[in-house]
């Protein structure tokens, strides 16, 4: 599997395909991760019906899928059953944890707290937007673990032949913290490396150059 | 496409799939009622509850002296880790799956260690809040090599971890066996969290039933132990196996505009059945296991989805009824099941169904059946639109 496009988005940083987006940067002042990902959303000139619910784990995730999926020309409008999307995290969703414990004590007021508790609220939200209609999966574990990112995606595409392209990556958001990796990932044209360690090497020194 | 070696089942209905699957064909139930106040909850629940001492008795030959100060979450792992390990596995693989390095571990939860949620903080968290803590914990204490595998994805975790295990074991990989572990625990935070969705009934879980919304929460623990296709076909003829069941197909879908509500016709599950149905004909299918997410919805959903696949004449089950609604386990619960029930040639009930209330005329098990064929199919659903059917087929 190829890299063809990606998105890296940090505390202070938005980067697609080796371009910082300075004009999207500038509205990341870094005081407060919720805020800064409205205030580069509100840039978007996009309308979805249910961002401002979403967690601050779930903006991120949809913000760099946005910005990817935009710098790609691909249509929101258009059905991809041929697209699956892939999330690693290292948190996933305990922001969001967090704020149903304070309902449940009384310490805030949230009816729908709980949307943003089910583990995979933040791809829902991604497909819904793209109308992604493959695979959607989340990941948890310590760190970004590339052998782990490609073994996972790569035995996606051996074992779906329907499947074209692979919206994956990582995306963390949790204490202040933000940091998101989504890739693009295509079958080779030239399908002529066969074996498997040498694909994941490769596979690896790419994700190493890039995150 | 991989093998299974080996299985384990940990319910308020027993300590390992053989215990499981009795009471299941016996129609019992683990599901009772606890009045309020029961582990700090504030209204009484109908639950599948296990009981903390057994867990940590099961859990004693591999968590040792510190068993108790463990959570019931590692404890159950361990456990059901175990009991596969112990009453199932063929012996030669038993010291390879305990120190080989080609040995992939898959957990699946919705959400983890449901005991400690009262010490999440908004900036950090003590390690074990991380889904992939307790699971690294358990790999590190038993010498296990390699990181865990962590999979959530709502209540079809245990498929998807399933159909992750069968990529994970796909030619030129560097694992031999993969080791799916399913772990679902109930808390205040979970009981809270199915409640706000509305999965949870005052009355008995009633599968595939138009008068009563909801399901029952459940504790479960379950392990499906796999072996690649390269090394069973390497190893088959010293296995001496009466018959062995084959991880054929598993998909994957989803329905991108239906994150809330299913969509009515279960679109995303009618490909998925499709796909997987490529590789088997109809007519040597046993039976169909569904596993939805307790809401009538859902249930219509899939119901249609079948029909409309050409399935509607083929048995199906759920054992919602006998267990209750344990999320993430679940899923990987009835396929170990399942998979039973094909070596047994049998076709287990669907506690607590009544005939008169499915639309569209579907072959709903009541009674255990037998029958010979030699394929069943797996279906699971879960909120945010998304789907999973998987095949198993038995070769003798």
């Amino acid at each position: 599997m190829i890299i063809k496009s990606y998105c890296r988005i940090t505390n202070h940083s938005i980067i697609v395909d080796g371009e910082r987006l300075s004009d999207l940067e500038k509205f990341m002042i870094g005081n407060n991760v919720g805020d800064d990902l409205d205030n580069v959303y509100s840039r978007l000139k996009v309308d979805y019906y249910n961002y401002k619910n979403m967690d601050d784990y779930s903006k991120l995730g949809f913000i760099t899928a946005e910005l990817l999926m935009q710098r790609n020309g691909l249509d929101t409008e258009k059905e991809k059953p041929d697209m699956g999307l892939l999330i690693y995290s290292r948190s996933g969703c305990l922001g969001a944890d967090y704020t149903l414990v304070r309902v449940m004590e009384g310490l805030t007021v949230n009816e729908r707290a709980y949307e943003r508790v089910i583990p995979n609220a933040i791809c829902s939200s991604i497909v819904c937007r793209h109308k992604i209609s493959g695979e959607m999966g989340i990941y948890l574990s310590d760190g970004f673990i590339y052998e782990q990112f490609f073994r996972t995606g790569h035995g996606l595409f051996e074992t779906e032949p329907g499947l074209k392209t692979l919206l994956a990556g990582y995306v963390e958001c949790y204490g202040g913290y933000m940091s998101s990796l989504l890739c693009l990932l295509e079958r080779p044209a030239d399908d002529t490396l066969i074996d498997y360690d040498l694909r994941e090497e490769r596979f690896c020194i790419e994700m190493l150059r890039i995150y | 496409m991989m093998y299974k070696i080996g299985d384990g089942i940990i319910s308020p209905l027993g300590a390992t799939t053989e215990e499981n699957y009795q009471a299941v064909k016996r129609g019992y139930t683990g599901i009772r009622q606890f009045q309020a106040g029961f582990r700090g909850m504030p209204d009484p629940i109908k639950a599948a509850l296990l009981s903390p001492r057994d867990l940590e008795a099961l859990a004693a030959p591999y968590c040792g002296a510190r068993t108790h100060a463990m959570s019931r979450y590692r404890q159950a792992m361990s456990a059901v880790f175990e009991s596969a390990v112990s009453n199932t596995v063929p012996d030669q693989y038993r010291n390879e799956i305990l120190s080989s390095r080609r040995v992939a571990f898959i957990f699946c939860t919705t959400k983890g260690d449901v005991d400690s949620y009262r010490e999440l903080t908004d900036h950090t968290t003590r390690p074990r809040l991380y889904p992939w803590h307790v699971p690294q914990r358990m790999m590190d204490e038993l010498k296990l090599p390699g990181k865990p595998y962590v999979v959530m994805n709502s209540s079809l975790s245990g498929l998807q971890a399933q159909i992750v295990a069968n990529r994970l074991l796909c030619k030129g990989s560097p694992y031999d066996f993969a080791v799916v572990i399913g772990v679902e625990l109930l808390s205040m935070f979970t009981i809270h969290l199915l409640r706000s969705a509305g999965l949870v009934s005052e009355h008995f879980v009633r599968p595939f039933d138009n008068s009563y919304d909801g399901s029952n929460p459940g504790e479960s623990a379950s392990c499906a132990i796999y072996m690649s296709e390269e090394r069973y076909f390497k190893d088959k003829k010293d296995l001496h196996l009466p018959a062995v069941i084959k991880f054929v197909r598993g998909v994957v879908t989803n329905d991108p505009c239906y994150a809330k509500r299913p969509q009515p016709e279960g679109k995303a599950i009618q490909r998925a059945i499709n796909t997987v149905m490529q590789e088997e004909y109809v007519r040597n299918l046993s039976f169909i296991n569904v596993h939805g997410v307790g809401l009538k919805s859902y249930d219509k959903m899939v119901m249609t989805a079948i029909e409309k696949s050409g399935l509607r004449k083929v048995p199906m089950n759920c054992f919602e009824g006998n267990f209750g609604h344990s999320s993430g386990s679940t899923s990987l619960m009835n396929s170990v099941l399942g998979a039973k029930s094909l070596e047994n040639e049998e076709i287990l009930p669907t506690l607590g169904y009544q005939k008169k209330e499915v639309p569209g005329k579907m072959n709903v098990v009541t009674e255990v059946q037998r029958c010979r064929k030699n394929s069943f199919l797996n279906i699971s659903m879960g909120f945010g639109g998304v789907n999973a059917v998987a095949l198993y087929t038995k070769e003798r």
